[in-house]
């Protein structure tokens, strides 16, 4: 059926219309949705906002898709039934008691006009603050509020119908840019709350659909300049909501609560006893309970109380927490880049949390390097060059600083970025990783290809020799030798570990000979063994 | 007169708790379909083993409130009062059942639980002064309470672990503030903060990893009370207890029992401490 928007100027609209409103209302959250669960700090940062938004409003579209009843009584009734029913997350319930409005307002009537879809929006405003354990201003609560009461003033103040809807949206959106105002966590994390701007995208899809837009080609009005990674993870202030030290989030359980007479206030009452940003709806029959807690067995046993329990579903919220703290972590304050050669090395980088630049794999320059490290969003870099030397120094580009560690060798790379702590400022981090690779010992051993001169060193072709601090240390045709004479020189009491990175260029043999001899010159220190795939040096011995 | 109670995530020496006549509820440690109560059908000795031979891991649950309403109901009848003392509510039910059992029994206001949000010998050290302050002083469930809890902020736990794996397995750490790899053998470093079990700091040498646990117990001090816990390694327990032992305190060796050992894992050496 080919949809014919022709409500412009209309003051009487139907069942049809509402569900309309609501297509509009869905497909501008589909194209937001990303943005919104990046908004998403409160009260829980568990991005999710968006698609729960988003889920909710496919449910209510769902229960009416096939239904050709035009009257708005029953189809505000059946939006507001399956609403209840579909709601996901925090955001979803309250937005359950926003149909719930319409469902109250609309009550027996075929058609409506505006001063019944203002009168849903007051009943709105009060099923949604009641549905809510603790009212929290800054949040989408404001925002129904604030368009409930401009519409009202609007209207009452004589301003003509069709334009009551266009500028409630603009105040609406006046508010929504002022919601950190109102709540220190969005203040914090310097973002808009992302239900209030939910609500906000809701209302501008009815708007356009109101004012005779066409759905694919029209806009609506999106905050412009919205800052959409929060997260700022040295910032003390925003710790409180970003922090692990944070008391933990615990699951987040839904429910419903079926009895022949419920009384809300009391469950209310009992449940916030033991968890926080409640949320309850429904009649006096139904309830759904939406709700975090530590203990959802207990707080299951106390809801069943009241009734029986149906669709109980369980989600752990310090999981969900978890992930976005570790995808914030990788686009704000530090990022730590490593340069190493073949792919268990990189791997290892990778799992310190490193992006690495795999020499072996890529032909990296200097330029296509700064690049991509520019191109990552930060404003501290952290690059390991772990001996390869590319003319790469410490500099800032527009806010962005790129500090250079120059670790010998991957040895030293691997010390310093083991030494990294995301929870300590830049420079801290830059000392504590310099010390930790100037204190260990690491030496790199190769094999001179031709006659050569190193370090002011003669070497003869195939002459295995060591290098530690850029310094010639030991050299001779025979690789124990060598070795020996290096740990004459090196001073290894003390130390408990050794870690020996072998090249591909090792033969078994020889891998076998060094780690024997490096048990029988530390009989006490632990001993790990890495085969790398880099060609040079043939092998880096780290004593530490 | 006033009884103390704890559990047996205390890892308290029986002999000790004999000594001061501290009760000790298990939790129970599963195997499969198998269920045993730590520290009464399952011991360190065979538990470790099987551990690691185990290719499922073993799971844990708290004393059920029967378990803690058959120990209270018997004191309380007695006309006596009950101090109990749990590991963190964070991590366990335990208190949970307790304070369950409580409600179920408790008319009179003779039971007070008080949640450590520590682990292991924390608990243990927390019930070790518990009984010594009942002894020596005569104070009321109240004053008594009230000066255990306020020791809690004055106790710290602190592993050396070799892995990650059976805290993550076992869902005990959800906030690994670093990363611990899998192609390089790196040790976690693990706190009790708060109630909850954080990580912090990794070494690569197991020594550098005891002696971040000396060094800790000396920054902490001076010390009322300190502890070594191991689960396999015994001399390391040892060595580092020699090394803490001063002339005003000896440390208490005790093993991490069944469902510590459940988390902590073979080779795990941890301190216990509280200062003063």
């Amino acid at each position: 059926m080919k949809i014919i928007n022709n409500v412009k100027n209309s003051n009487s609209f139907n069942g049809n219309n509402l569900t309309q409103m609501f297509i509009y209302s869905k497909y501008y959250l589909e194209k937001h949705v990303d943005t919104l669960n990046s908004l998403n700090v409160f009260p829980v940062p568990d991005g999710d906002t968006g698609t729960n938004m988003l889920i909710t409003i496919r449910e209510v579209l769902k229960s009416i898709e096939n239904d050709n009843n035009p009257s708005a009584s029953h189809i505000s009734k059946t939006m507001s039934e399956a609403a209840l029913m579909g709601a996901k997350g925090n955001s979803g319930v309250i937005l359950s008691q926003f149909f719930k409005g319409f469902e109250s307002a609309l009550k027996s009537k075929h058609n409506f006009g505006y001063e019944e879809f203002i009168i849903s929006l007051e009943y709105a405003v009060k099923y949604c603050y009641k549905s809510v354990g603790t009212p929290t201003e800054g949040t989408i609560l404001t925002i129904i509020n604030v368009a409930a009461k401009t519409a009202r003033k609007l209207y009452e103040n004589g301003t003509p119908l069709n334009e009551i809807i266009t500028h409630t949206c603009k105040d609406v959106k006046t508010s929504v840019l002022k919601t950190p105002e109102s709540l220190e966590v969005l203040k914090n994390a310097g973002v808009i709350d992302s239900g209030a701007l939910g609500l906000y995208i809701i209302l501008e899809g009815i708007r356009i659909y109101l004012e005779g837009g066409d759905l694919k080609s029209s806009n609506i009005d999106f905050p412009e300049n919205l800052n959409k990674a929060p997260i700022n993870l040295s910032n003390s202030s925003s710790e409180n909501m970003l922090d692990q030290s944070h008391d933990k989030y615990g699951n987040c359980v839904q429910f419903f609560i079926l009895s022949n007479t419920i009384n809300i206030d009391e469950v209310k009452k009992e449940i916030e006893k033991i968890g926080s940003s409640l949320v309850a709806v429904g009649s006096d029959t139904k309830i759904k309970i939406h709700v975090h807690s530590e203990s959802p067995d207990k707080l299951i046993k106390i809801a069943s109380k009241f009734g029986e329990i149906t669709q109980i579903s369980i989600e752990d919220m310090d999981e969900q927490h978890h992930q976005i703290i570790s995808k914030a972590k990788n686009t704000s304050e530090t990022i730590l880049f490593s340069i190493s050669s073949g792919e268990k090395i990189n791997n290892i980088f990778t799992e310190f949390g490193a992006i690495n630049f795999d020499i072996q794999e890529n032909n990296y320059t200097k330029d296509k390097m700064e690049s991509i490290i520019l191109k990552s969003k930060f404003k501290n870099a952290i690059l390991l060059m772990n001996g390869f030397t590319l003319p790469l120094d410490s500099k800032i580009f527009s806010n962005k600083f790129i500090h250079i560690l120059n670790t010998n060798n991957i040895a030293d790379g691997i010390a310093a970025i083991l030494n990294y702590n995301p929870e300590l400022m830049i420079d801290e981090n830059i000392s504590n990783m310099e010390s930790s690779y100037k204190s260990i010992i690491s030496i790199e051993i190769d094999k001179a290809k031709e006659t050569t001169k190193l370090y002011d060193e003669k070497l003869q072709a195939n002459e295995y020799f060591s290098l530690y601090n850029k310094k010639l240390i030991s050299k001779n045709n025979n690789i124990l030798i060598m070795l020996n004479k290096l740990f004459k020189e090196i001073n290894v009491y003390d130390k408990d570990l050794i870690t020996i990175y072998n090249s591909k260029e090792m033969s078994r043999k020889i891998k076998e000979t060094i780690s024997n001899h490096m048990e029988t010159i530390m009989p006490d220190a632990e001993l790990e063994i890495i085969e790398g795939e880099f060609t040079s040096p043939i092998l880096i011995i780290s004593i530490e | 007169m006033i009884k103390i109670i704890t559990d047996s995530t205390s890892d308290l020496p029986k002999e000790i708790a004999e000594e001061l006549g501290i009760i000790v509820i298990p939790l129970n440690v599963h195997f499969g379909d198998e269920v045993y109560k730590d520290g009464v059908d399952i011991f360190p000795d065979e538990f470790y083993p099987r551990l690691e031979k185990s290719a499922e891991l073993p799971k844990t649950s708290q004393p059920s409130i029967g378990d803690f309403i058959n120990i209270y109901k018997p004191i309380l009848d007695n006309g006596d009062q009950i101090i109990s003392i749990h590991v963190s509510s964070k991590l366990s039910g335990t208190f949970n059942s307790a304070s369950q059992a409580k409600s179920q029994l408790d008319e009179n206001n003779s039971i007070s639980i008080i949640d450590t949000k520590s682990v292991s010998m924390g608990v243990g050290l927390i019930s070790i002064y518990a009984a010594k302050l009942i002894k020596s002083e005569n104070l009321s469930l109240e004053e008594a309470t009230k000066k255990i809890t306020d020791i809690i902020d004055k106790t710290e736990t602190i592993a050396l672990v070799e892995t990650l794996e059976f805290l993550q397995k076992g869902g005990r750490i959800s906030k690994a503030k670093e990363l611990i790899g899998n192609l390089l053998k790196v040790r976690p470093i693990l706190k009790s903060e708060d109630g909850i079990i954080v990580q912090i700091g990794r070494e690569r040498s197991r020594n550098k990893g005891i002696s971040f646990l000396e060094q800790s117990a000396k920054t902490s001090s001076p010390l009322q009370y300190i502890s070594i816990m191991y689960s396999t390694t015994p001399d390391e327990a040892q060595n580092l207890a020699d090394k803490l032992r001063s002339e005003n305190i000896t440390p208490i060796i005790a093993r991490l029992g069944p469902v510590i050992g459940t988390y902590a894992g073979p080779q795990a050496l941890a301190i216990a401490l509280i200062s003063d």
